[in-house]
């Protein structure tokens, strides 16, 4: 055990680990963790308008259903991405939850693109968002609630009776969940969330075992490679944008991608790397090292570079002025929620299963020459 | 211009023609460079479904000759994304 850490996002003081990451790691692993997300940014639109507003502004908010959500970004008007997003249909309102953007910046960001008269709440310091990830993360939310939620598919949401709103919504690779509590409650969902998961192994766990886990399955996280200038095209996020969507960002991207971008995100491993080291082929360079991070089932680090379109590709070596780094596919593991099924397995099977699989890395590629 | 690597020209080009394959078999309203190489193809990502599955697996069989899935209930791991596809395609063939 060491001291809990703590760190600073969008204003908000968020824990990093809370004295031992390691456990936490194999917890989210194996079983179930739950993460306090404070700096979440929460809007809502309401009003007739609200949906065709939200269609307007964020990617992949097009023809959502009521109790549906999609995965979506924050994007400037040049198309960088300013937050990871979901945006969520309910019968009354859209709920937009940014991560990369406070509450108030998230307000200010939604008002300053026109409102069409739809109505604009601001929730600063009314609702906090709790993560549920791991395999067993639908056990600990059926306990929690009811048998039902087995059943619930990605991206889609119901409200408890307490007025938690639930959201399906993995950024881990593993089953996960975003629970939206309204602070009035917050303290007995917690604690009835802890009684739930604690027979199902559920641990708490702060952000750096979700970041951790979101670099090994290549699931973008905001605060790391969404740091630096990148629009969805350099972060391999294009699957967030809808082929003929028409939003904020559309016509920017649209440019970008008929001038030709020029650079992708790659994942890497290393002996030794850091963010910022440029990445050369014999002596030219060909790109930098976004994230770098010890690699926790083997020697070295991981991390991701962003590289020249012609370079980016995986099993090969590359140079830094630190020594070699070699591309590698993506994503690093085979974990656990690959292999569990809500409708057939229990934690109680769970000596049975599959546990997390790490690749071998680095992978060789015998034909570099 | 850095000098490239002969495998790194021929990955560059079997990526893009797994692209344009995935773009004509599932009959995708996209550009094959808008298929990011290494999102997942299923669940998230692309989220095509197991009838995509089904058409991808008969195209990338057909076209390149190889086999794509050896355990009907394993989870193909050959398809979690394109980049894993195009190693599956590569090894098949050394």
């Amino acid at each position: 055990m060491s001291a809990p850490a703590m760190t600073e996002l969008v204003g908000a003081r968020v824990v990093v680990h809370h004295g031992d990451p390691g456990n936490e790691y194999r917890a989210l692993r194996r079983a179930a963790v739950l993460t306090h997300l404070p700096h979440v940014g929460v809007g809502v639109l309401r009003g007739p308008g609200a949906r065709a507003l939200a269609r307007r502004l964020l990617p992949g908010a097009d023809g959502l259903r009521t109790s549906e959500a999609c995965h979506s970004l924050v994007l400037d008007d040049d198309g960088v991405v300013l937050a990871d997003a979901f945006v969520l249909a309910d019968a009354d309102r859209v709920w937009i939850l940014a991560d990369g953007l406070a509450t108030r910046e998230l307000v200010a960001w939604l008002d300053g693109h026109g409102s069409d008269g739809v109505e604009l709440e601001d929730r600063t310091g009314r609702d906090h968002v709790i993560g549920l990830d791991g395999p067993f993360a639908w056990e600990v939310l059926a306990r929690f609630d009811s048998p039902g939620v087995i059943g619930l598919p990605p991206l889609t949401f119901f409200h408890t009776p307490e007025g938690v709103l639930c959201l399906r919504a993995s950024r881990t690779g593993e089953y996960g969940y975003w629970l939206l509590v309204p602070k009035a409650c917050l303290k007995e969902t917690v604690e009835r969330l802890h009684r739930a998961g604690q027979p199902l192994g559920l641990r708490q766990a702060g952000i750096g075992t979700l970041a951790r886990a979101a670099l090994e399955n290549f699931c973008f996280w905001p605060h790391a490679e969404g740091r630096h200038g990148l629009t969805p095209l350099e972060l391999q996020l294009q699957w967030r944008l809808p082929p003929d969507g028409e939003h904020v960002a559309a016509a920017a991207l649209r440019a970008r991608r008929t001038a030709g971008w020029t650079s992708r995100i790659v994942p890497f491993h290393a002996a030794e790397a850091s963010v910022g080291d440029r990445v050369l082929s014999g002596e030219a360079p060909i790109g930098r090292v976004l994230r770098a991070e010890p690699w926790g089932h083997g020697e070295g680090v991981v991390g991701l570079a962003l590289l020249a379109l012609s370079h980016a590709h995986p099993g090969f070596t590359w140079r830094t002025g630190r020594g070699e780094l070699r591309t590698v596919p993506a994503p690093l593991v085979v974990n656990r929620s690959l292999h569990v099924r809500p409708q057939v397995h229990r934690w109680q099977d769970e000596a049975d299963l599959p546990t997390l699989e790490a690749l071998e890395l680095p992978a060789e590629r015998p034909d570099q020459s | 211009m850095p000098t490239e690597p002969e495998a790194l020209v021929h990955r560059r080009a079997l990526l893009a023609q797994v692209q344009a394959l995935v773009v004509e078999a599932l009959m995708l309203e996209r550009a094959p460079v808008e298929l990011d190489p290494d999102a997942a193809l299923f669940g998230t990502g692309l989220a095509l479904d197991s009838l995509d599955a089904v058409e991808l697996v008969v195209a990338v069989e057909q076209t390149f000759g190889i086999r794509v899935v050896e355990d009907a209930d394993a989870p193909p791991l050959a398809l979690r994304t394109l980049n894993a596809l195009v190693d599956h395609i590569e090894a098949s063939r050394r």
